[in-house]
């Protein structure tokens, strides 16, 4: 679906106008043609993604990892940011899951969730989950001293953090999904 | 070089660099595909790191570079980092979210030529490059040296030669190989075939290389394994001894290094004291292998060799070691053990070592073909305690005439083979102690024989020809030699008591082979002639036993047939193993992946 809203835009001549030829997902369907923004709300919906993507930077929920993944989308991938993320979270539930596992044991098996947490610390910094990969070191550091009640205290921080992300990116792609693939040409600017 | 880099688009290099990235993270997998794409090279992507090493031994010369993650739940990256490095001789990146000193120090050690830590930056993607062009720059430096400045060349880096063993073979090695050095410096003109120098030259061992290597040392038998044959068998017109002979050493290390991961301490007197009771009951320990193994690093087991053949390959060299009183050594062994190992196996030695002269002279006579196939022939044997000492001894009196230090390359001396022939029992004799003068007297009679034996072989074997199966070729020739052998032994041990002990070696070992090729060849009348060969060769020794008082080795033990029995079979599985290539991989996969 998306593949063909953003294959439409790409081959549809724009106008040099105000006015914005745009397809534009809306709750699942394709709308193409029937609606044009005017550039106030164009500007409008840019500027929210851009003030909302620029929180997730202060508040530290994301670090430059992330400016790397916008870098690398391009016409082949258009959508590569949203789609790492996706499998992120996908594959990462997973490592998740088995660390929760793994936590009911007893006794603790340090070194397993050392693994665990290592591999998901991997995985977060991919994406520059800043704040999850900071509550994945302190984890590991609670694994080390083989402190468990500190890496049960830890994990719900780890999970707290995952789940806060999760919720943030997920509107934040909502916002750029709306915004249009107009959004790839016109990146708010980056700190 | 035709092994060497070869991007498809050379000119717009690196563009269309091959890299493959292994990373069990699908994230990660998917943003370092981007990021090499953006960086034009050409990525293929693994999540396993058993499917990497499996499409890179596949896709032979398919990959310029590979990048891997350390922690990967199937294999551990440094694991698979030792297999690309020894296998396909590509450069290799590791990457961890983990910067810790002791961790990318491991990956150093292991070889990877960088260590990027997550999140990793296509800055530093794009500069990848650079390691394979530096591979491709010893690739040139290594052409030049074939052209004729090797000898230039190795003398000036000589003396880092010792600087650079792999770490894993600890302190000892590296002085030995100084001790070895001064020694060598009276020899001024042989210094260019000092291992420690040899490293220098630098080859780029590709998939298909270093598979051709494996195959030479597969067919040779781990025990009697020397460069020049490596090299003879594998035929790469470029090749030098002393590139093999430094890979050798290095596959060697390597095999020790996996095995060793699973014992990290190992100490050189346990492993000492192991080796002398592998060796004390040889014949029959094949578990032992597994702690022989790690300090000498020919684990052959991991090949799908049988236990005994293992023990066999650890304790030659190792011997022939302490004989050459540390000219030269694969080996990081230490002093008092050669000592021992000397002191025990004198007696013992004497008589095998007529036996190998024999081997010897008929090999060197028939060049090539003849070696390679009469190696063969020998290769079964090992599995028997008595052979192991053969060997040993094999390499001694090579070590005395030869200034290579590099061991058992004797066939391919430029000597006549009568020299050759004449030499052998001298040498020996100036080994020897107690039983010199005995020995030098049988040997002499055993020359004779030889020259029987000689013709008889080489009229056999000559119409094998070289590239022969280590199968059909010993049905050819052996199932008729040791015939004619047989007898000759037969009538020496009616002959003399004395004559028989130091020649029954000689007919054991060829009995072997023969039973071996009696069994499949369905022969009944050569089984039968079988059981007399054992029978003489038993009577051979028995008394000498006693009179040595040498129980190391258990001839009369009723184990022997047994023990025969069995390695025949595994002979046979290693034949086959050998002959149908494709066999050769599931092998090698499984074993690599035990330690």
């Amino acid at each position: 679906m998306q593949a063909i809203a953003i294959w439409m835009a790409n081959n549809t001549p724009r106008s040099k106008s105000s006015q914005f030829s745009c397809a534009t997902l809306v709750s699942g369907m394709v709308t193409w043609g029937s609606y044009t923004y005017s550039s106030m709300e164009m500007s409008q919906l840019r500027r929210q993604v851009a003030v909302l993507r620029q929180s997730l930077f202060d508040q530290g929920y994301l670090d430059e990892q992330f400016v790397q993944l916008e870098e690398l989308e391009d016409n082949d991938n258009p959508n590569f940011v949203e789609e790492v993320v996706t499998l992120f979270f996908r594959d990462s539930a997973r490592l998740i899951v088995n660390i929760e596992q793994a936590l009911e044991c007893s006794p603790l098996d340090f070194n397993k969730l050392d693994n665990n947490m290592h591999q998901f610390k991997g995985s977060a910094s991919s994406i520059g989950a800043k704040k999850v990969k900071n509550e994945s070191t302190q984890f590991r550091e609670y694994c080390r001293a083989e402190n468990g009640e500190g890496c049960k205290m830890s994990f719900q921080q780890v999970k707290k953090e995952y789940v806060a992300l999760r919720k943030k990116l997920e509107t934040y792609f909502q916002l750029v999904r709306q915004a249009g693939p107009e959004e790839t040409a016109s990146r708010p600017a980056r700190n | 070089m035709e092994y060497g880099f070869a991007s498809p688009r050379a000119d717009a290099f690196p563009a269309g660099l091959r890299v493959l990235v292994v990373d069990d993270d699908p994230t990660w997998l998917k943003i370092l595909e981007k990021m090499l794409k953006k960086c034009s090279y050409d990525v293929t992507t693994c999540g396993l790191a058993r499917d990497a090493l499996k499409m890179l031994r596949e896709r032979k010369d398919g990959f310029d570079i590979v990048i891997s993650d350390v922690n990967m739940p199937d294999m551990d990256g440094f694991k698979l980092l030792e297999h690309v490095g020894l296998e396909m001789d590509l450069p290799v990146i590791m990457m961890s979210v983990d910067g810790e000193t002791r961790r990318v120090m491991k990956g150093v050690q292991h070889g990877a030529c960088d260590y990027l830590l997550k999140p990793v930056r296509m800055k530093e993607l794009q500069n990848i490059w650079q390691h394979v062009f530096r591979k491709k720059i010893n690739e040139v430096k290594e052409i030049e040296s074939l052209e004729g400045y090797e000898d230039t060349w190795i003398r000036r880096n000589g003396s880092e030669g010792s600087d650079d063993g792999p770490p894993s073979s600890g302190g000892d090695t590296i002085s030995v190989k100084k001790r070895k050095d001064m020694e060598n410096k009276e020899h001024e003109d042989q210094e260019l075939n000092d291992p420690s120098a040899v490293k220098k030259a630098r080859v780029v061992w590709s998939v298909d290389l270093h598979q051709k290597f494996v195959n030479a040392v597969n067919y040779i038998g781990f025990d009697k394994v020397g460069p020049k044959k490596i090299l003879d068998l594998m035929n790469v017109p470029w090749l030098t001894r002393e590139n093999v002979a430094s890979h050798l050493q290095k596959y060697r290390l390597y095999l020790s290094r996996l095995q060793k991961q699973n014992e990290p301490k190992v100490c050189f007197a346990g492993t000492r004291q192991s080796d002398l009771t592998s060796k004390d009951t040889c014949g029959s320990s094949g578990l032992q292998s597994s702690i022989t193994m790690p300090q000498n690093s020919v684990a052959t087991g991991n090949y799908g060799y049988c236990g005994n053949t293992v023990l066999v390959q650890d304790v030659g060299p190792e011997t022939c070691d302490g004989d050459m009183k540390g000219i030269i050594s694969f080996l990081p062994v230490t002093e008092p053990k050669r000592t021992l190992h000397s002191d025990a196996y004198v007696p013992q030695k004497a008589n095998n070592g007529s036996r190998q002269g024999l081997t010897r002279s008929c090999g060197s006579l028939g060049l090539d073909a003849n070696y390679a196939s009469f190696d063969s022939t020998i290769q079964p044997q090992p599995s028997w305690s008595g052979e192991i000492t053969g060997m040993q001894f094999t390499q001694q009196p090579k070590k005395e005439q030869d200034p290579y230090p590099m061991s058992d390359d004797y066939v391919h001396l430029p000597l006549p083979r009568t020299q050759h022939n004449h030499r052998q029992p001298t040498s020996s004799v100036n080994h020897r102690t107690a039983i010199m003068e005995r020995d030098k007297a049988t040997s002499a009679e055993i020359k004779a024989l030889l020259i029987g034996y000689r013709s008889n072989h080489v009229k056999k074997e000559s119409p094998t020809g070289h590239t022969v199966e280590p199968v059909s070729f010993q049905s050819e020739a052996d199932i008729v030699n040791p015939q004619d052998f047989g007898k000759m032994s037969t009538a020496t041990s009616g002959s003399s008591q004395m004559k028989n002990q130091s020649f029954s070696p000689s007919s054991i070992s060829n009995s072997e082979p023969l039973q071996q090729n009696t069994i499949p060849g369905s022969g009944s009348f050569l089984a039968s002639l079988h059981k007399d060969l054992e029978v003489c060769s038993f009577q051979g020794y028995i008394p000498e036993n006693h009179f040595n008082n040498i129980d190391l080795f258990n001839y009369d033990d009723p184990a022997f047939s047994t023990n025969l029995q069995t390695h025949f079979f595994e002979g046979q599985r290693f034949g086959c193993d050998y002959l149908c290539e494709s066999m050769e991989y599931p092998v090698m996969d499984q074993s690599l992946f035990i330690a």
